[in-house]
């Protein structure tokens, strides 16, 4: 109900707070964003998406389960003297242990292999840091039509994808890309999940690490093979921590690192692109209602009486009425 | 027998040490001093990129080498190339007339200091030929500097080579090369350690590189021992 009423002075005392709010809508339009994009990175933790096609995977692996299932699988022994013109899967600088059988591995904390898709098809695992059964330098040789029975490799452990380019090199990466998924303390108040802050390719060449600090961030990934003729196919997704990615390039002194800075996170996160598109529409809500109370502190026109005028309303039409 | 390597080691490490200490110079006539720092890297084509024995603390790049007598009066080729292959360095030296066969030094006016010091042991690989720098290496003897580690090795470029093995001296039994694991190693791959040798004077080393599982041609070259 707008009524006019006869005296403005006493509604100024009513409306004193209004230039403040006014001052702090201001401030929490442009402040909100900003102070969003700090909690966003604030005590930030990132996990790596790393999806690869790649003849080379170096493993070392960590604690839990890595158990291994390799059918036929031939266990060759380094020799001293090259058997020169041997003819069986091992090759001239290595000698068969045995008869190819199945193998049930399960890689101990610490062990290092190398894997590789040889030229032929066939998938080798070469032992870098070994056990007693499977020693620093043996490898295990699983023939190409055998692959298929294999089926997906799992894993948890520190992994390096590719191999350093040199002239000859045939284990490398073929091909890959990544992302970055974070999740910052802003997040954890307002989304249960993480968010892709960058992403990118890797070109082929490419050696890759994931790292924590200096050293190498534990992941949990899978191989698998379209077929007996293409590279493994391997996706990892690191430790949840403050990773970055190592990308060594042939003819690059340093390796490249890659950690997604504040800026990548202000650019790709939706909850400070949902923030920045809340807040205007709040602060313009804000502005509309201050200037409406204010052109009331200006014309005497009130919207509703306070208390204290509805009181004096009341009694004015009390003495009004007596008199008649 | 680990007894026997260990003490071969240390002697040899000795005699290195001692004959260091009275090494006379060669004369550099590669002017000015040729060396590059790539701003990417550039590879050997050949198989040995170094032979080489640590010989001085680390902060030092003073390169030594037994020259023997039989090179008097001819020219030697030093080549310092780093295992990323982005320093690279193939100076000329002349042995005077004269020569009767020690330890030689080799000035190294380096003005990439940083790329040879301070470096993981065999991150930089010497080698030192009796040639010209641009013919190729077949007559070599061992460097020493402080980049290399205790014992001597051949540093190969076995262009990924399952295996090398190294006969050394006709041995019917050959050394057994171990892969260098090292970010970024471009420029060579492969590490013959010669502390068992047991030789001297001129001796030849069989390189043989199994690729895929099969034997890749012979390589050759003769090795100079003090």
């Amino acid at each position: 109900m707008i009524r006019r009423l006869g005296r403005p002075a006493r509604a100024k005392g009513n409306l004193r707070w209004l230039p403040g709010l006014t001052v702090a809508f201001v401030v929490a339009t442009l402040a909100a964003p900003l102070l969003f994009t700090i909690l966003i990175n604030w005590a930030d933790k990132r996990s790596f998406l790393v999806e690869a096609r790649t003849g080379q995977i170096t493993l070392t692996f960590g604690e839990g389960p890595n158990q291994w299932r390799l059918p036929d699988a031939i266990l060759c022994l380094p020799v001293a003297v090259p058997r020169l013109g041997a003819k069986d899967a091992c090759g001239a600088a290595f000698g068969p242990d045995g008869q190819a059988r199945e193998w049930l591995i399960d890689w101990r904390e610490g062990q290092t292999v190398t894997l590789r898709i040889e030229p032929d098809g066939s998938f080798v695992v070469a032992s870098v840091k070994g056990v007693a059964d499977i020693p620093a330098g043996a490898r295990l040789i699983v023939p190409a039509d055998i692959w298929n029975s294999v089926g997906t490799l799992l894993f948890q452990a520190e992994a390096t994808l590719g191999s350093d380019m040199a002239p000859g090199v045939r284990h490398y990466l073929w091909s890959g890309r990544w992302e970055a998924r974070e999740a910052g303390a802003a997040r954890f108040l307002f989304r249960s999940q993480t968010e892709v802050v960058k992403s990118g390719t890797l070109p082929a060449g490419a050696r890759v690490d994931i790292l924590k600090g200096e050293i190498p961030a534990l992941s949990y990934g899978h191989i698998s093979r379209r077929g007996v003729d293409g590279p493994m196919d391997v996706v990892l997704l690191s430790e949840f921590d403050d990773t970055y990615l190592s990308v060594r390039y042939y003819g690059v002194a340093q390796a490249v690192h890659i950690r997604p800075d504040w800026v990548d996170v202000a650019i790709s996160s939706p909850l400070l692109l949902a923030v920045a598109a809340i807040f205007p529409f709040l602060a313009s809500i804000g502005l509309y209602l201050s200037d409406m109370l204010k052109r009331t502190e200006a014309t005497g026109i009130h919207i509703s009486p306070g208390r204290e005028n509805r009181r004096r309303h009341s009694r004015k039409a009390i003495r009004r009425g007596r008199r008649r | 027998m680990r007894w026997v390597i260990f003490t071969t080691t240390l002697l040899l490490a000795a005699s290195w040490t001692t004959a260091v200490l009275k090494a006379q110079t060669l004369v550099l006539t590669t002017i000015p001093f040729n060396e590059k720092a790539h701003e990417t890297a550039r590879i050997s084509g050949q198989l040995v990129a170094g032979v080489q024995v640590k010989s001085a603390p680390d902060d030092t790049i003073l390169l030594h080498a037994y020259i023997p007598r039989n090179w008097a009066g001819k020219t030697v080729c030093s080549r310092v190339v780093s295992v990323d292959g982005l320093y690279e360095a193939s100076n000329e030296y002349e042995v005077a007339r004269d020569w009767p066969g020690a330890t030689a030094q080799l000035p190294h006016p380096t003005s990439q200091p940083q790329m040879l010091s301070g470096k993981a042991a065999d991150a930089v690989g010497v080698r030192v030929s009796l040639s010209s720098c641009e013919n190729a290496a077949e007559e070599v003897t061992i460097a020493a500097w402080s980049g290399a580690r205790q014992a001597p090795a051949l540093l190969i470029n076995s262009f990924q080579a399952d295996v090398v093995f190294a006969y050394i001296d006709g041995a019917t039994v050959p050394i057994r090369c171990e892969p260098i694991v090292m970010a970024g190693r471009s420029a060579y791959d492969t590490r013959c350690a010669l502390d068992d040798i047991g030789a001297s004077g001129r001796v030849e080393v069989k390189l043989l590189r199994i690729m895929d599982g099969k034997p890749a041609p012979q390589s050759r070259l003769f090795l100079w021992l003090p």
